[in-house]
C-alpha cells in the first residue's frame, strides 16, 4: 500500500508524465468517437466538436489529430512546469485530469448516446474553463 | 508572472479542450449556447485585465 501510494505521488509530482494523460485521452476519445460513431455522416450530423467536423469535411482527420496530440503535451507540460512548486500547482494537475476524464466520457458518449449524458460532457467541460478562469483570476488578484 | 501565464494557459486549453472533445450531441441547443459562452468567457477575461491594469497604476 506505501509503495503504491509512493509510485501515485511521484506521478503527481512529475510533470513531463501527466500532460501524457491528456495526449491518451485524445487518441481513446477519437477511436471511440470512429469507433461507435459507425459512419462519417452520423459524426457530420451529431458530433459537437467544430474542429473534428471541419477536420472530417476536409479530410486531414489524422494531421488534425497528430497537432492536437502534440499541442496538449506542450501545453500542458508548459503549464504544469511553471506551476511546479507553487501552491496552486494541484489546481493544474486537477485541470488536467478533468480534461483528460472529460476526453473519455465524452468519446463514451457515441456509445451510451443519451441526452443527459451528453449534458453532463458540456457540464464537464465547462467546469475545467470555469476553474482555470477562477484561478486566474484569483491569481491576479493575490498579486496586489 | 510564470504561474499567471501558467494559469492563462491552462485557460485556453481548457477551451481548446471544450471545443475539441468529441461527444454525441442530440439537440441543436448548443450551436446557440456555445457563441454566447464563450463571450461571457472572453468578457471575463477582459474584465480581470482591466481590474488589474488599474489596480497596477494605482500602486
Amino acid at each position: 500500500m506505501h509503495r503504491i501510494l509512493q509510485s501515485m505521488l511521484s506521478i503527481y509530482h512529475n510533470y513531463r508524465l501527466i500532460p501524457l494523460f491528456l495526449s491518451v485521452s485524445v487518441i481513446i476519445d477519437y477511436s471511440l468517437t470512429f469507433y461507435f460513431a459507425g459512419s462519417i455522416d452520423n459524426i457530420l450530423a451529431y458530433e459537437f466538436s467544430p474542429t473534428l467536423v471541419f477536420a472530417v469535411r476536409n479530410g486531414i482527420v489524422l494531421p488534425y489529430l497528430a497537432l492536437t496530440i502534440l499541442f496538449y503535451y506542450f501545453m500542458g507540460y508548459t503549464v504544469l512546469k511553471f506551476l511546479d512548486g507553487d501552491v496552486i500547482y494541484p489546481i493544474g494537475v486537477f485541470i488536467m485530469l478533468l480534461m483528460s476524464i472529460t476526453h473519455v466520457l465524452g468519446g463514451l458518449s457515441w456509445l451510451v448516446m443519451n441526452e443527459s449524458y451528453s449534458n453532463m460532457i458540456f457540464m464537464l467541460s465547462m467546469t475545467s474553463i470555469i476553474i482555470a478562469l477562477s484561478v486566474f483570476g484569483y491569481e491576479v488578484f493575490r498579486r496586489e | 508572472m510564470k504561474s499567471l501565464v501558467s494559469l492563462l494557459a491552462a485557460a485556453i486549453l481548457s477551451m481548446y479542450t471544450f471545443y475539441s472533445t468529441c461527444w454525441y450531441t442530440p439537440a441543436s441547443f448548443f450551436d446557440m449556447a456555445v457563441p454566447f459562452v464563450f463571450v461571457t468567457l472572453f468578457g471575463y477575461i477582459l474584465l480581470v485585465c482591466v481590474v488589474f491594469k488599474r489596480v497596477s497604476k494605482r500602486s
